[in-house]
């Protein structure tokens, strides 16, 4: 059976070739096979022309483009004309390449195969619009399924294809590529990786980075322009770009032998023109950091185009620097290199291995802006393998948007750019989309694709139609990053002594402690309403459990003692040795806040445990005394062990069941008043809490907001859950904040009512308003009142 | 309307005359003349008149009509050469081989970059006449054995229902018309409906092997097996040959597949017909109808062929005149238009290619020299020559001497020319022309290129210091070798004019 036909391009512009694994016998026998390899003859400073007109109108390429009058002058007729030929290496230079005579220049070499491949400097001149060209013209021409493959990498496929080894493949061994390009040279590192081809190991080339370019008079369009000079000099030819049409330009440029030409002027004679013997070298010797910078490398290949004694001329340099590590490759080794990389292409081995330059984005996340780099660094790929993001940046359209923008770094781009996407239409809701890069290397442009499946469509960015923005990325991150949302403070209720002194409305608190300290039959009920009570805002012991400096020794030894009975009859209910149903005492020592003895949390706990399993506590009689369990651990809880029991268990009944007096007071409680506790929620736990604060809304909608209190605490309370998230529940970023603000924006509506309007309704208005007011703020992340939950608090 | 037996003729067939076989089928027409089929090979301008050259082609039958043409040899009917005469055979092998040598400057472009020397090798080749050259045949002789041998083991088959009166026993299938039937007999149960040789209507499945894919591979191997036939007659002299012997079996193994294609009462596929899943998808299958279809197309480009088999003889001339100039010494091709093959021929025409041809630098002679075919702007000399090919030759390096001219006939006729009356003739054409005034120009000498039905030939003659060679030439074998030989001698004599 047949081989399928295969095909290497060496396209360079300067002296073009191609390798192929078929030739056309003289008998018209077809030859084709793994084992042939045929390269075709040298194409001198290659061209395509222009034949026919109009409709007939076609481009021709390779040696046929070469001997072609075609754009020679008007001294070969209508064909002379100077558009109808064009150089390859204008072509490849040209900002946007146009395919079709590209195409030809790559017909024109060699058509008919299956698979081919094509080099491609390893310089960050050939740009995607190139290879994107390049890719184009593959497909318009007809030539096969086509490749592209850097130079360097091509010219160790070339050695790796040979026959006679010209170097002994080993894993790990690093490669210096010294490559000749129309700039000067391009040095490239490279490393063998020992793959599995098909059925046997083989040896493929990784490529890290882009080459290092050198920039030198020596480079191709150095050297074509000493010729040129040295043709002008030597000879009188006709006005006009003369000189630029000879092949003997090419031939001395190169180190060919150059002959004499003839020439056609407009008017149809001829002008012979004799090329020197050989083209002086420019006074320009081979860079000399050359040897250092590929210095630790186990072999340097060196590519090169020019023959003979010019090559030498470069060569010799470089020897005495490189020693016996150099190896001088062929002329023809990129062509052979790209057959062999055609060949593993069509079988499905590797080629070789690349990197691709990264592409960032910036995502505003729950930790403010940063860079999300789409493509993972440590990332090599096979060559014609598609790369897609392992890990798409992910963001959001905000509802309303018809239209929304992305900024995007390329590694090699001078500045990032802005992207402005289409919806076509406003999202009526908020749409997660995720943005991910399609890349395959040396393959043109990568894909920059938003999915929205919300939306069921996807959106490709046009990095092209994308604006420039001239800052540096950095900046533009910090731009985006803005202002830290506001937090709101702890909630701290402060003591005074007031309540603790007596005054004309009665008994202060120490003298309640001194009689009661001293009875058998201790007034729980008094002391606990003393200490629950509030004067000029001040309490008799602050939330965080501190009394007033100026309370005397014997009242706080009163108080101990006190505290040690109210817990001894708490235990004795407990353990049945009494049937009291009076919950004074404990409400006298939950009103201690974090002064309470740290049983009174586990206890508190204990109790929930017994409802939560459906039995009787001896502190709960009646379902009212539920009220004082759940408040009172939310008054004195205060490690964060409890906290986190407190929360599980709180989330072990439904929130849709909750009591505002019970659950939600609780929760409430823990968040504004502990450091700790924001800091334990989960992102579901804050989602099921946003949906009971707004549950409570919606109950008290149409109320006259008598059961209100705790909802805009808790929803305060939420707040501080950005100590651990920065940008949660922020408006525009998190799509809890959008719910939260149409809740709240419904109540402010229902506040404005019109019916059903009475004392009680006012009152509340008349507090909750500027709260509700303030908490839209918050949500904003620009809140203006940082004691917004003492306000609450007081309300 | 001037009809010419010859090119060079001074005068046209009288108007009663019609273009017979040893004619050329040249006409020089006025542009508003009409000429019948035609196309237009030269527009020249003598005298400020335009004068087109215009090439009939041979008539597809013995006689044509606009402009008329009688007694020609109709062209052989592919599986009917037993009928034809010798003369037209012979005329098809050698047109085979023109269109062979022409074919292969299609090949040689498979790599522009040694186009000539390719070219070169494969004419050298065709003039060894025991070892053929490859050809579609021979390829298929080749890859489809294999494919022909496992179809002959595996012929597609369809089971096809009919109704049959069917015994009792045997009866498995019944439907709405078979029922009715059985409905409309005599009788009160069965049994008695199916009267005293107890059968009924019943449907059958009968295997049939007449589906589409085998009428096609069935008109395949018909097909194979006449032009393999065909190919064995035109190489008589390659019976040795490894490509004359698998030709020949593959000849044998089609002629066998048929006989059994027709056993099994096979049809014939019409040319048109629209492959179905199995041409497309079955690898067989699909590989003879590719086949199929490759030489289809050969045959329907045969009828075009034959009619403008003067059209390719040119483009032959011209290969061999360009191939003979790459042999001068010291000869460098400088400028050579795009040659654009076409992948079926128009009007003859193999290959498109803008002007020049091919432009020559001879060192040693100090000469250009451009190989003009086919001329747009001819020139007056040229026009009244009715040479459409010539050779413009100028010293490159002086400026005062006018370029001058070799004219180059191509006439092609179904009969053999006579070479010593057409070098005659032409000479005289080219004195007279020498006597043209106000030309800076001059045609110096002539070159006549034509077939030679095997025999090869040449002959000179001179006249007042232009002489006229005349070479008969063949585009296979020795009669090949002659005539590349005759023109490399006739490039050696002093054509170049006077340094």
């Amino acid at each position: 059976m047949r081989g399928r036909k295969l095909c290497g391009y060496d396209l360079n512009g300067w002296c073009d070739r191609a390798a192929r694994n078929w030739c056309i016998g003289p008998d018209g026998e077809e030859i084709a096979g793994a084992e042939t390899v045929h390269v075709t003859g040298a194409v001198l400073q290659p061209s395509v022309v222009r034949t026919g007109d109009g409709r007939g109108a076609r481009w021709i390429g390779g040696a046929q483009a070469s001997l072609a009058p075609h754009g020679r002058g008007g001294g070969w007729g209508d064909v002379g004309a100077p558009d109808r030929r064009e150089t390859v290496r204008a072509l490849m230079a040209a900002p946007r390449p146009a395919t079709q005579p590209l195409a030809a220049a790559l017909a024109g070499l060699a058509s008919g195969a299956r698979v081919c491949a094509i080099a491609l400097d390893d310089h960050q001149a050939r740009t995607e619009d190139l290879q994107e060209a390049l890719l184009a013209a593959v497909a318009q021409g007809r030539l096969g399924r086509g490749l592209l493959v850097w130079r360097s990498v091509l010219a160790v496929l070339g050695c790796l294809a040979e026959d006679t080894t010209l170097l002994a493949p080993d894993e790990g061994l690093s490669l210096g590529v010294i490559n000749h390009v129309g700039e000067g040279f391009t040095l490239q590192k490279l490393r063998l990786r020992r793959e599995m081809g098909r059925g046997r190991a083989l040896f493929a080339p990784e490529r890290r980075r882009m080459a290092q370019p050198i920039d030198s008079p020596l480079g191709y369009a150095g050297l074509f322009e000493a010729a040129r000079a040295a043709l002008l000099a030597g000879n009188a030819g006709p006005r006009g770009d003369w000189a630029d049409h000879l092949q003997a330009r090419a031939a001395l440029a190169l180190g060919y032998p150059a002959r004499a030409e003839l020439l056609r002027t407009e008017r149809g004679d001829f002008v012979q023109i004799d090329p020197p013997e050989a083209l002086a070298l420019p006074p320009a010797a081979l860079p000399p950091e050359i040897a250092d910078k590929i210095a630790g490398c186990d072999l340097i290949l060196f590519e090169s185009l020019t023959s003979g004694t010019l090559r030498d001329a470069l060569l010799d340099p470089l020897r005495a620097a490189c020693g016996g590590a150099l190896i001088d490759l062929p002329e023809d080794i990129i062509a052979r290199g790209a057959l062999e990389a055609a060949r593993r292409h069509d079988e499905g081995e590797p080629v070789y291995f690349d990197f691709l330059p990264q592409i960032s984005t910036i995502v505003l996340g729950q930790e403010g802006a940063r860079s999300h780099d789409l493509i993972d660094p440590e990332a090599t790929l096979p060559a014609g393998r598609i790369y897609r993001s392992a890990e798409p940046a992910k963001f959001a359209i905000q509802a309303g948007q018809a239209e929304f923008s992305v900024h995007l770094r390329k590694e090699f781009a001078p500045w990032p750019r802005k992207a402005r996407v289409e919806i076509g239409a406003p999202v009526s809701d908020i749409v997660p989309v995720s943005l991910s890069v399609e890349q395959a290397p040396a393959a043109g442009r990568a894909r920059l694709l938003i999915d929205a499946p919300k939306l069921s469509r996807q959106f490709t960015i046009d990095w092209e139609g994308a604006t420039e923005v001239h800052r540096p990325w950095e900046d533009l991150v910090a731009e985006l990053d803005g202002p830290a949302p506001t937090i709101p403070k702890r909630l701290v209720l402060p003591c005074g002594m007031d309540l603790w002194e007596d005054s004309p409305a009665g008994q202060g608190l120490t003298s309640l402690l001194a009689q009661n300290v001293r009875c058998p039959q201790i007034d729980w009920k008094g002391l606990a309403d003393k200490l629950s009570a509030r004067k000029l805002r001040r309490s008799c012991i602050s939330s965080d459990g501190e009394i007033p400096d100026e309370v005397p020794a014997q009242s706080r030894a009163d108080l101990d003692a006190l505290t040690e009975r109210a817990l001894a009859e708490l235990e004795d209910r407990l353990a049945g040795r009494s049937d009291s149903r009076d919950n004074h005492a404990l409400k006298f020592l939950t009103w201690q806040f974090r002064r309470a003895p740290a049983a009174i949390p586990a206890m508190m706990l204990a109790a929930w445990q017994d409802r939560a399993a459906g039995r009787k506590h001896p502190f709960a009689p009646l379902k009212a005394n539920w009220v004082l369990i759940y408040q009172g651990l939310g008054r004195t809880c205060r490690s964060e062990d409890d906290e986190r029991m407190a929360i599980a268990r709180l989330f072990a009944r439904p929130v849709e069941k909750w009591f505002y007096r019970q659950e939600t007071a609780a929760a409430a409680f823990l968040l504004s008043r502990s450091e700790t506790a924001p800091l334990l929620l989960e992102r579901a736990d804050v989602e099921r809490l946003v949906s009971r604060v707004m549950i409570e809304f919606d109950m008290e909608h149409g109320s006259n907001y008598a059961r209100f209190n705790y909802a805009p605490f808790l929803l305060g309370g939420l707040l501080r859950w950005r100590l651990k998230e920065r940008n949660a529940l922020v408006l525009g970023q998190d799509p809890l904040a959008e719910e939260l603000l149409r809740a709240i924006k419904r109540t402010l509506e229902d506040f404005a009512r019109t019916r059903n309007r009475n004392a009680t309704f006012l009152r509340a208005v008349s507090s909750y308003k500027p709260l509700l007011d303030e908490l839209i703020e918050e949500l904003k992340g620009a809140g203006r009142n940082p004691d917004i939950l003492v306000d609450i608090y007081e309300a | 309307m001037l009809r010419l037996a010859r090119p060079w003729a001074g005068a046209g067939l009288s108007a009663e005359a019609a273009f017979g076989p040893g004619d050329c089928l040249l006409s020089e027409i006025a542009p508003s003349d009409p000429a019948g089929e035609h196309v237009v090979v030269m527009r020249g301008e003598a005298r400020g008149e335009a004068r087109l050259l215009v090439q009939h082609p041979y008539p597809r039958r013995d006689a044509a009509h606009a402009p008329e043409r009688r007694g020609f040899l109709p062209r052989p009917r592919k599986g009917k050469e037993a009928e034809a005469a010798p003369e037209a055979l012979a005329a098809l092998v050698r047109m085979n081989e023109v269109t062979a040598r022409v074919q292969e400057l299609g090949e040689a472009l498979d790599d522009p970059t040694a186009l000539w020397p390719r070219l070169r090798a494969a004419w050298d080749r065709a003039e060894q006449e025991e070892d053929p050259r490859m050809a579609e045949i021979v390829r298929q002789a080749r890859e489809l054995t294999p494919v022909l041998k496992a179809f002959r083991e595996h012929i597609r088959r369809v089971l096809r229902r009919h109704r049959e009166l069917t015994p009792l026993d045997r009866v498995q299938e019944m439907d709405r018309a078979a029922m009715r039937w059985l409905s409309r007999q005599p009788g009160r149960n069965t049994a008695e409906r199916a009267g005293a040789d107890q059968r009924i209507l019943a449907v059958v499945r009968h295997q049939n092997f007449d589906t589409l894919e085998n009428r096609v591979a069935h008109a395949y191997v018909r097909l194979a097996a006449d032009v393999g036939r065909e190919w064995l007659r035109e190489h008589p002299r390659a019976t040795g040959s490894k490509r004359f012997q698998a030709v020949q079996a593959y000849v044998k193994l089609c002629k066998s597949v048929a006989a059994e294609l027709a056993d099994l009462g096979v049809a014939i596929a019409s040319v048109d017909v629209t492959p179905n899943y199995v041409l497309l998808e079955d690898r067989s299958y699909r590989l003879i109808r590719e086949a199929w279809e490759a030489l289809l197309k050969r045959e329907k480009a045969l009828d075009e062929l034959w009619a403008w088999q003067a059209q390719t003889w040119t483009d032959f001339a011209v290969l061999a005149i360009v191939l003979a100039l790459h042999d001068v010494e010291g000869a460098e091709l400088i400028a050579q238009s795009p040659i654009r093959f076409l992948s079926e021929s128009v009007n003859g025409l193999w290959f498109e290619q803008e002007r020049p041809i091919a432009v020559f630098w001879l060192h040693r002679q100090g000469r250009v020299v451009e190989v003009m075919a086919r001329p747009e702007r001819p020139g007056t000399l040229l026009t009244y020559a009715r040479a459409h090919v010539a050779l413009r030759i100028s010293d490159p390096l002086d400026r005062s001497a006018f370029p001058h001219r070799v004219t180059v006939w191509t006439p092609h006729a179904m009969a053999r020319l006579d070479l010593r009356e057409a070098a005659d003739q032409a000479g005289l054409r080219l004195s007279e022309l020498a006597r043209v005034t106000g030309q800076q120009e001059r045609i110096r000498h002539g070159l006549i290129l034509t077939p030679g039905h095997h025999v090869p030939e040449a002959v000179s003659a001179e006249q007042g210091g232009i002489f006229v060679e005349a070479i008969a030439l063949d585009g296979a074998g020795a009669s090949l070798a002659q005539g590349r030989a005759a023109i490399r001698a006739f490039l050696a004599r002093d054509i170049w004019g006077a340094a």
